[in-house]
Formats: C-alpha cells, sequence, structure tokens
C-alpha cells in the first residue's frame, strides 16, 4: 500500500513539475535553431514536419500561410517581404498591433514600400486623426504618397481635417497630387449606426444593402482649401471625368460590313474586322466567295491572314498546309505578307521542303517570306539557310536574307561564321558580311570580335565594322 | 542505504521523471497548440483542423494538417487516413509521396500491402516526376510510387517484394535506389539489363540516369567508366565527369582532355551545370569558361550557371564571377543579373552587388545588330531588325548594370532621397539617364527645380535618352514655372530638351504662346518640331497653315503634322505639299503623304508623290516600300494598266539618273508580269 501511495506521489509530482517546466522556444520555419533550447527529438520531428510541408504546399502557399498566421508586427512585417498575398485584410491586422511602429518600417524599407498604400488607407480607416498627423510629419516621397491614400480615405469622417492639411501643403503639392486625390469616391453610410453584427460565414451579411450608402467623391467640401482658381478648375475636371468613367457609354450602333472599304489602317479601332474573322470562322466557305466577289485588298488580306494564322506548326502536316494556302492565295489573289508564326518564333517554317515550296511561289512572296525564313532555318543549318537565299532570284531579297541568316549564326558560333565569311569571293555581299559578323560578335564577345577584325586586310566592310563597334 | 532502498528510490525517481517528461511533451497540446505548427515562423499559430480524412486537399489546411497527422501517425492511422484519400478524386501525387514516405518508415509491409491492394489507384499526376516510367507520368499508380519511397530507405527490401524487372514499379525502384545507395541502383540496372529488357529511356532533357552516374563517379569512377562504355547507346560521360571531379579532378580532367568529344562533353557538361546548381563546382566552371567556343550560346550558359547559383546562393555567386571572369564586361553583366534578380526581395544587396562593378562599366556591349546589306551595288543599307535578333535583344533587355541600378535607385528613392542622390552621382553623365531614370522621375515629380537644375549640370552635352516628358510631366507646371526653369537653365543637352518638351506641353492650350517659347532657346528645332507635333494632334489644320507660313520651321516640322493634317483633309493637304518649292521640308512632307496616305490613294498617285523626293536615298526607299507592299496584291501586279502608268511615272520624274530610272523599270517588269 506504501509504495503504491509513494508511486502515486510520483506521478503526481512528476505531473506538476513537468507542467511547470519551460516550454522550448518557438522555431523558426528557416533559419537556425537554438540546439540548447530544443529537445532533439523534437527538433528532428519539426524538420521531419517541414519536410513534409515542402512536399505538400508550394513555397508560394507557405509563404501567404506564413503571412496570415503571423501574430506580431515584426513577424507579419517579415513575412511580408516573402509573400505575394498581402491586401488590405493584412493591413488591417497590421495596425490593430501597432500603427505607427508599422508604418514607421514600412516607409524605411524600399522592399516593404509596395504595400505602404494599404497600411496607410487601413490606419486612416482606424483613427484618420493619428495616421494624418504621423504621415504630416515625414518628409519622404513615401510619405507623400501614403498621406494621400490617407487623406482620400479620412475624408469621409474628416473632411476638416483633410482640408486643412491640403491647404498647409502649399500649391506645388497641391499640384502634384490633385488628380490622385480628386479623382477618388468613397462609400459612406447613411443614418445611425447599424445594430451589432450577428455571427455569421458570409462577409457582406450585415452591411446592409445600396441604399444604406451614399457615394462621397472627394474634396466637394473643401474646393476652397486648393491655392487657386486653376487648381480648383482643375479639381473639377477630374470629378467630371469620374463621372463620365462611372456612366455606361451608351452603345454604339453597329456598322454594317462594308468589304468594298475596310481600311487597314483603321483596324485597332473597326470592329469590322472582329466580324469579318468571325464570320469566317463560322462560314468559312460562304465569307471567302463573298470577300473574293466583294472585297477590296484589306478584306482580302485580312482572310488571307486567318489562313495563314491556320498553317500547322508541326512540318508531317506542311504538305497539307502548302496547298490549302495556295489555293487561297489564288482565290483572294492576295500574297501573305509574312511567313506563318507561333508565339516566340515568328516563322514556323524551316528547311529544304518549306525553301522549295517559297522558291515555287510568286516573287512576291519570296521577297517577303525569305529573311525571317532564313533566319529561322540558320538557327539549325546556317550553312544550308544562307546557301538557299543566296541562290533566290533578283528582286527576292535573298542578299538580304542570306546576311540574316549569317546574323544569326554569328551570334552562335562566331568563329564559324568568321571562317565562313573570309571564304566568301570579293564583293559587296562580302564587305557586308564582314560589318554584320564582327557588330554581332562584338556582342557576345568583344575582344574575340576585335582581334578578328585586326586580322583582316583593310576594306570597306572591316571599316563599317569598326565604326559599329566602337 | 541498502541496495534495495537505491533500487527502490531509483525506480520512484524514474517514475517521477516519466511523468514529468510526459506532461512537458503534451503541455502543448493539453493547452490547444498542436504540434509544432509554430515551425511555420509564427509564435502563436493559429489551430489548423486536422481533418479525419483528408478532405480536400486542394485546401492548403488540409495539407497541413495531413503533414501534422502524418508525423504521430500509426499503422491503423495511416491505412485510416489513405483509405480516406482512396474515395477522393484528383488526390495529387505529392499526398500519396507524403503518406508513402511516412508509412514506410514505420511500417513498410503494410504500407507495401496497401499499395498492392490498391495497385490500380491512380492520382493526378501534376508535377513532372523523373522517377517515374514515361506511362505513369500522365497518371500514376500507387504500387510505383510506394516502391520509390521504399527504396529510398531500403532499396534491397523494397527489391525481394518485387518479381523481377518485368515488374511494372521495377524500373522506378531502380531509379529511386541511385539515390539512396548507388552502387547497388547499378546492380539493379543490371539486372534489368540481363533481363533483356532496355535501360530507362532518356532524352535530351530528361536523362534518369545521369544523377546515378555522377553519384557513381564520386564513390567510384573506374564502375562508372565501364557502365557508361556498357551503355554506349546512352550519353553518360558529362554526369560521369562531374562526379569524378569531385573524386579526382586530374584524373577526371586527363581523361576528358584525351577524349574524341571533348568539346561535345564540355557543352554537356556546361548545360547541367547550367539546370542544376547543385552540381557547381569551381573547377568545372572554369573548364567551361576556357574550353567553350565564345558565342551566344557560351554566354548563355555562363550566365545562366551563375544566375542559378545566386537564387541559392548571390553571395557565393558574385564570389565566383569575380574568381573566375576576366572579362570586366562579361563580369560586370553577369552580377547586374544576379543584382537584378535580387532586386525585389532584398534590394539592399542588390545595390551592394553593383557597387562593386566599377563605375562606368557598361557590361557587355548592345551594338546595332540590324543585317547590313547592298542592293543593286549601291551603298550599304541597315535593314529592320530580324525576329531571332529581336529576341537576344529583348532577352538581353534590363540586365545592364545601369537598367539594374535604375530599378533599386526608382525603389530607393521614396524611402531615402540623400542616399539615392549620392549614388546617382556615382554615375557618368553618359549613363545618367539610363541609370537614373527610374529615380529622376519620382524626383522630378516632386522636386523638379533641384532635379532640372541637378540635371542640367550633370549630362553637358549627353542628350541621349533624356526622358524629359517621362520625368517633369508628373510636376505639373504651369507655363510661367516652366518658362522662369527653362531660362534658369545653363546651355546644353538637357536645357535643349526640357525646352522642347515644355513648348510641346502647351502647344494645345497656347499654341502662340508655345511657338514663342520654343524661338526664345536660340530657335531650338526640336522644340518647334514638338510644338507643331502636338499642335497637329488635336488641330492639324490650323497647324498645317501656320507651318505653311513658317520660313523658319525645320523640315522635321512637316513630317510630324502633313500625315495627321491629309487625314482630315487630304486634297488640300496634297495640293499643298505638291505646290511647295523643292527641299528638304517639301522632302519631309512628301514622305510624310507616301507613309500616312494608304487607302484609298490610288498607288500611281503615291508612286508619283516618292518620285517627287529629290534625296535619292529617301525617294528610294519609299519606292521600294510602296512596291513591296503593291506587289502583294496580285489584283494589282496582274492590272496592265496600273502596271502601264507606273512605267509613265518612272519615265517621266525629272529627278531620277538613268540607272535608277532603269532600276524601277526593272523592278515593275519583275513585279507587274506581263500576262502568260
Amino acid at each position: 500500500m506504501k509504495s503504491v501511495l509513494t508511486t502515486i506521489a510520483c506521478v503526481a509530482g512528476g505531473l506538476v513539475a513537468g507542467w511547470w517546466l519551460p516550454l522550448p522556444s518557438p522555431v523558426h520555419f528557416t533559419g537556425s535553431t537554438s540546439s540548447d533550447t530544443m529537445h532533439s527529438a523534437g527538433r528532428s520531428r519539426l524538420v521531419r514536419w517541414q519536410e513534409l510541408c515542402s512536399l505538400l504546399a508550394s513555397e508560394d502557399e507557405l509563404a501567404n500561410y506564413r503571412l496570415q498566421s503571423a501574430t506580431t508586427l515584426s513577424g507579419l512585417l517579415g513575412s511580408l517581404r516573402q509573400a505575394s498575398g498581402f491586401g488590405s485584410i493584412d493591413a488591417e491586422r497590421l495596425v490593430a498591433m501597432d500603427p505607427a511602429a508599422a508604418m514607421e518600417q514600412i516607409l524605411n524599407d524600399p522592399s516593404l514600400f509596395a504595400h505602404a498604400g494599404y497600411v496607410a488607407e487601413a490606419w486612416a480607416r482606424r483613427d484618420p486623426q493619428a495616421a494624418i498627423r504621423f504621415l504630416r510629419q515625414k518628409t519622404s516621397y513615401a510619405a507623400e504618397s501614403c498621406l494621400c491614400k490617407a487623406l482620400a480615405v479620412a475624408y469621409v469622417s474628416e473632411p476638416r481635417l483633410v482640408g486643412e492639411t491640403l491647404r498647409a501643403k502649399g500649391r506645388r503639392w497641391q499640384a502634384r497630387n490633385l488628380e490622385e486625390l480628386f479623382s477618388q469616391s468613397s462609400s459612406m453610410r447613411l443614418g445611425p449606426p447599424p445594430p451589432p453584427a450577428k455571427e455569421t460565414d458570409d462577409p457582406f451579411a450585415n452591411a446592409g444593402d445600396e441604399s444604406d450608402y451614399k457615394t462621397v467623391r472627394f474634396g466637394e467640401k473643401i474646393l476652397d482649401c486648393l491655392a487657386d482658381d486653376a487648381l480648383r478648375e482643375q479639381a473639377r475636371a477630374c470629378w467630371k471625368r469620374s463621372d463620365a468613367d462611372d456612366t455606361p457609354a451608351e452603345p454604339k450602333p453597329d456598322p454594317p460590313l462594308d468589304l468594298a472599304n475596310l481600311s487597314r489602317d483603321r483596324q485597332w479601332t473597326d470592329s469590322s474586322w472582329d466580324k469579318l474573322r468571325g464570320l469566317w470562322k463560322e462560314h468559312p466557305e460562304d465569307t471567302l466567295a463573298e470577300v473574293v466577289a466583294k472585297g477590296n485588298y484589306s478584306a482580302r488580306e485580312c482572310l488571307m491572314d486567318e489562313y495563314v494564322a491556320a498553317f500547322p506548326n508541326d512540318p508531317a502536316k506542311w504538305p497539307d498546309g502548302f496547298i490549302q494556302l495556295e489555293e487561297s492565295m489564288a482565290k483572294l489573289e492576295v500574297v501573305p505578307a509574312r511567313p506563318p508564326s507561333s508565339m516566340g518564333n515568328n516563322c514556323v517554317l524551316y528547311g529544304p521542303v518549306a525553301a522549295d515550296w517559297i522558291a515555287r511561289q510568286p516573287l512576291a512572296l519570296q521577297r517577303a517570306w525569305s529573311p525571317t525564313f532564313t533566319e529561322t532555318w540558320a538557327r539549325g543549318k546556317p550553312e544550308e539557310a544562307i546557301q538557299w537565299a543566296l541562290g533566290l532570284p533578283p528582286g527576292a531579297n535573298g542578299s538580304l536574307a542570306a546576311q540574316r541568316g549569317l546574323v544569326v549564326w554569328a551570334h552562335r558560333e562566331p568563329l564559324k561564321a568568321a571562317g565562313y565569311v573570309e571564304a566568301l569571293p570579293p564583293g559587296g555581299f562580302r564587305e557586308s558580311a564582314i560589318s554584320n559578323t564582327a557588330a554581332v560578335w562584338w556582342s557576345v564577345d568583344p575582344s574575340g570580335a576585335k582581334t578578328w577584325l585586326a586580322t583582316l586586310p583593310e576594306s570597306p566592310g572591316k571599316t563599317r565594322a569598326l565604326e559599329r563597334v566602337n | 542505504m541498502t541496495a534495495g532502498k537505491i533500487k527502490l528510490l531509483a525506480k520512484q525517481a524514474a517514475v517521477f521523471a516519466v511523468s514529468a517528461v510526459s506532461v512537458w511533451t503534451l503541455k502543448p497540446i493539453l493547452r490547444g497548440q498542436q504540434g509544432p505548427t509554430g515551425g511555420l515562423g509564427h509564435q502563436d499559430p493559429v489551430p489548423v483542423a486536422i481533418p479525419e480524412d483528408p478532405d480536400d486537399l486542394s485546401q492548403l489546411d488540409s495539407r497541413l494538417a495531413l503533414a501534422d497527422e502524418l508525423l504521430d501517425a500509426d499503422t491503423a492511422r495511416f491505412r485510416k487516413i489513405a483509405v480516406g484519400m482512396l474515395g477522393k478524386q484528383n488526390v495529387e501525387a505529392r499526398a500519396w509521396t507524403a503518406v508513402f514516405t511516412c508509412w514506410m518508415k514505420i511500417a513498410p509491409d503494410d504500407a507495401w500491402a496497401f499499395a498492392t491492394l490498391h495497385a490500380d489507384t491512380t492520382y493526378n499526376c501534376q508535377t513532372h516526376d523523373s522517377y517515374l516510367p514515361d506511362p505513369q507520368r500522365e497518371q500514376g499508380t500507387l504500387r510505383p510510387l510506394a516502391a520509390r519511397e521504399w527504396a529510398k530507405l531500403d532499396p534491397r527490401a523494397a527489391r525481394a517484394v518485387l518479381a523481377g524487372p518485368g515488374d511494372p514499379a521495377f524500373e522506378t525502384l531502380l531509379l529511386a535506389s541511385l539515390d539512396s545507395d548507388v552502387e547497388y541502383g547499378f546492380s539493379l540496372l543490371a539486372e534489368q539489363l540481363a533481363a533483356g529488357m532496355p535501360p530507362p529511356k532518356a532524352t535530351l532533357f530528361d536523362n534518369p540516369l545521369a544523377g546515378g552516374f555522377t553519384a557513381l563517379a564520386r564513390k567510384n569512377p573506374q564502375l562508372a567508366l565501364e557502365w557508361a562504355q556498357r551503355l554506349a547507346s546512352g550519353d553518360y560521360s558529362a554526369p560521369l565527369v562531374i562526379g569524378w571531379a569531385d573524386h579526382d579532378w586530374s584524373a577526371a580532367r586527363l581523361w576528358l582532355d584525351q577524349h574524341p568529344e571533348r568539346a561535345e562533353i564540355i557543352d554537356s557538361v556546361a548545360r547541367l551545370l547550367a539546370s542544376d546548381t547543385g552540381l557547381y563546382r569551381p573547377q568545372l566552371f572554369d573548364l567551361i569558361l576556357h574550353s567553350l567556343p565564345p558565342g551566344g550560346g557560351r554566354l548563355e550558359l555562363v550566365q545562366q550557371t551563375l544566375a542559378n547559383l545566386a537564387d541559392a546562393d548571390p553571395v557565393r555567386a558574385v564570389e565566383e564571377a569575380e574568381r573566375a571572369i576576366a572579362d570586366p564586361d562579361l563580369r560586370a553583366s553577369i552580377m547586374a543579373r544576379i543584382a537584378g534578380n535580387l532586386a525585389h526581395a532584398d534590394p539592399k544587396q542588390a545595390l551592394e552587388i553593383l557597387t562593386r562593378i566599377a563605375p562606368g562599366t557598361t557590361g557587355l556591349p548592345c551594338p546595332d545588330l540590324r543585317a547590313e546589306y547592298i542592293i543593286d551595288g549601291k551603298n550599304p543599307v541597315l535593314a529592320d531588325y530580324g525576329t531571332y535578333i529581336l529576341s537576344l535583344i529583348g532577352g538581353n533587355s534590363g540586365i545592364t548594370p545601369a537598367e539594374v541600378m535604375s530599378d533599386l535607385l526608382g525603389r530607393l528613392i521614396w524611402t531615402d532621397k540623400a542616399q539615392t542622390l549620392r549614388y546617382l552621382d556615382r554615375f557618368p553623365a553618359d549613363q545618367i539617364a539610363i541609370a537614373g531614370t527610374d529615380a529622376i522621375d519620382t524626383w522630378a515629380s516632386h522636386d523638379p527645380l533641384e532635379a532640372a537644375a541637378w540635371l542640367a549640370g550633370k549630362v553637358g552635352d549627353h542628350g541621349d535618352d533624356l526622358r524629359i516628358d517621362h520625368w517633369f510631366g508628373g510636376a505639373k507646371l504651369t507655363p510661367d514655372e516652366m518658362g522662369t526653369l527653362s531660362t534658369s537653365l545653363p546651355g546644353g543637352a538637357f536645357r535643349d530638351a526640357f525646352t522642347a518638351w515644355a513648348a510641346g506641353e502647351f502647344a494645345e492650350q497656347d499654341p502662340a504662346w508655345a511657338l514663342a517659347f520654343a524661338r526664345t532657346n536660340e530657335g531650338n528645332p526640336a522644340a518647334l518640331t514638338e510644338v507643331y507635333q502636338q499642335w497637329a494632334a488635336t488641330a492639324p489644320q490650323a497647324a498645317l497653315e501656320a507651318l505653311a507660313a513658317d520660313t523658319q520651321a525645320p523640315p522635321e516640322a512637316w513630317a510630324e503634322v502633313v500625315g495627321r493634317a491629309w487625314e482630315n483633309t487630304p486634297g488640300a493637304t496634297s495640293e499643298l505639299v505638291e505646290s511647295m518649292e523643292p527641299g528638304t521640308s517639301r522632302d519631309a512632307a512628301l514622305e510624310a503623304l507616301v507613309v500616312g496616305s494608304g487607302h484609298p490613294t490610288p498607288p500611281p498617285q503615291q508612286v508619283a508623290w516618292a518620285c517627287g523626293i529629290m534625296d535619292e536615298t529617301k525617294r528610294n526607299r519609299q519606292l521600294e516600300s510602296l512596291l513591296d507592299r503593291m506587289s502583294l496584291d496580285l489584283r494589282q501586279t496582274r492590272d496592265a494598266t496600273i502596271a502601264d502608268t507606273l512605267r509613265t511615272v518612272i519615265q517621266t520624274t525629272g529627278n531620277m539618273s538613268a540607272p535608277e530610272r532603269e532600276r524601277w523599270l526593272t523592278r515593275i517588269d519583275l513585279d507587274f508580269p506581263p500576262p502568260p
């Protein structure tokens, strides 16, 4: 019995002692841990848990989680740098802790400044007088920007304070910030304060309906605080613009599609283009026939662009694509101004099969396509591409295409490109090749390019090259 | 004290200690603080709800709670969690990996039994997973995933439960074993080959055996060499050299130098280093720097390698750049790129890196990369940039020291103007407009007089890249303020640019004042052009009339006004231009007509305007462009009347020499061929 009691006493004593033993210090997810305060098993568990978290969540998710769960000012500000999801709710939390300290840190840290606006607005909502008083004392540009944000928010509840602040800042300050301030408007609740909020998950449940609010635009009560009439006029112009922005635009009547008078020059403002493209997507054959019969050059060119855009990227499907292009060119009587392209690559075509097809097309197509086509081909087979370009007929931009291929080659492999250039026969092409190779080589290896140029005999191309690289 | 008493006391002390430790361990839980969640970096963790089963693993809270659960789960709990996951849609690979990672540690047989029982269960494989053979990457199944996690802990035990190389999980086991026990991993590869099955499939960008070769070469290079020879169809020389470099760099270097494919291997080593920071070794980087042939490929690999290293350890990356790269321009470009990547997260460190670059160092040069070519044996011309070259220029922008500095100072000036101005002062006159542009933008908006005075003294005659409208537009200066400021500035590139901008700003409001103001600055032609340009934007006819009466207007002003005026009154505008005296102003006006008229002006009319240009180079440029455009419309090129009209225009033009006329007539013959 005695030993049982002793055991119970030991257990109880142990429990009490254990309860009062200090807990390990909190450990941060990244950075070193304090080994003397951390139980090794606990630390190992923590490391394993962190590893699992890294496996189960992205860095972004963890950074935002840290931000949302931080409960101290330093914790919250510390996690701001990594997190991408900082918003007005976090700003409200920040100013609930210590707004002056938070603002002080943010105004002095360029990596936190991007969040300053939210914090200034949150503080001005919570305590406009304190926020404005604090920000008025500061002289940095960041503080000025924050003061603007705070004034815009504070105007609803403290128009007199806002007016005094504006007046004190003077004309230059007012002119600089007028547009931002006088374009603002806020919602103000009408009538008595709302009854205590009911507990609910719906964030808008206690917000009342639209009729409980009126829109207050910035500055109506403090116009006389502006330094002169010119500024007051500008302020009114800001209101006018805001009103115009808020008023839904009258829908414009949709003009009929006039295929004979489409103008390529107005393509960005004319809905006719979208309409024509839409028609073609829905009824390709009928639209094609209509455009062929009635369309001017711009209309035919627009449709041709659609056929080029539909050209397949996959080389195995190119033969069918070429047939389709030839048919549409024949019907529309338009040569496409640009070869088929895809994202990040302005010509999907390359290689001898495409080269043979291009060489069979009208001279205008060869001229329009050959430079870009040669450039793309030269990324893989520069010599083949340049050789093909040099064999193009007069008027097909062969010389330019070959130089473009050489530029690509000289960027990737300047030594090989330089060897090719040195072996070229004398003449204008060789001289331009020297100039282009040296200029491109210089951009990736300045000393190598200059050394190469020094080995060449004097020539017009070398002279021009030296002008380009010096 | 007897031995029995000592024993009893020891027993009681043990009970006391166990109780104390137990309650100490449980204290956070008893207090309602769950586990180690404080480890995410906050002192007062927000409790997360631990789900009975992982209900919605798309939610972060559920996944963090799952992590917490898994650490303390016993095998029954693991089974319960796993069964819960079986019933869910779209459970991702990472969740199953977490479960098996933990479960295998305490009860591998149990975990394996579960995976085998539910072998057909699929999961959503969103992330690329090089351990999984190709067919399983899109839609994985549990068994290979469990085998992988087991192999990381005990590959031999995992092997024991598989039938052999024919088992779908065998290759996964093999690849994971290369990480945990590389020599055993290769013995599994031998087993797979002996069974007549091919080695794991490798592609250019995805070589699952590469890491194994590196690890094996670190331990046993001879064995790695033997394997490389045995798997001759794959390219394993580069990972082998990387691992061997750790074991014995001299021997690896000797082998590499004697290899017939030395250049290709070094290229592959460079690509591996550029893609995996963990492989970085100074001796390998030096090898790449001194062995790769010059060119864009080398440049990109060198920059990429150090930029990736900087993501993990910026200080080391900068030190490596300073140690290894002798070319000051290349070194500056790389350090700028490292600083640029740090600019958002740690602007102070980024600034510190930039200040290690000698002032005035511009980084790699950016010359005019347009292709030069010759048409018809005439003087060479520069064509538009090619698409590839444009991508290079675009890809390199924003990484010169000056551009990165601009970004950093643009942030710093908001919080510390004095320090920003000290940095700005370090830059030479010809770089200030780039290095300071973002900071000057903010400075000039807030303190325009101070900024203008400083800039006028700083830039001297370097007028390139001055962005006056961008910098001073936000200051909202009045005309009087602009006038006072302009006259107070010393003469030079800045005052000229400022006056031009200020005059243009008020052209719409008060064109007469603006023209007078533009003329105050020694007839600054840029200022006059700016006024006419801005005026024409809102009142093109008035601007055109004033221009016609202005005998001192610069030719550039015509180029700006005619296009706008033609849009409103095409007939009157072209009549006025055609009636002008020949000279540079008329040339500029005609060029503007050709470029601006477009549809529906008849092409022969445009060609006639182009032919009227006196300057041969400009005339040919416009004719070239017009005929290029016309030749795309096959209806026009097949119209013999149009061709005849064009020939007549060319033949009757008085400006052209005989060879030039011949050139354009030949061109018309080529583009307007007679019908077959």
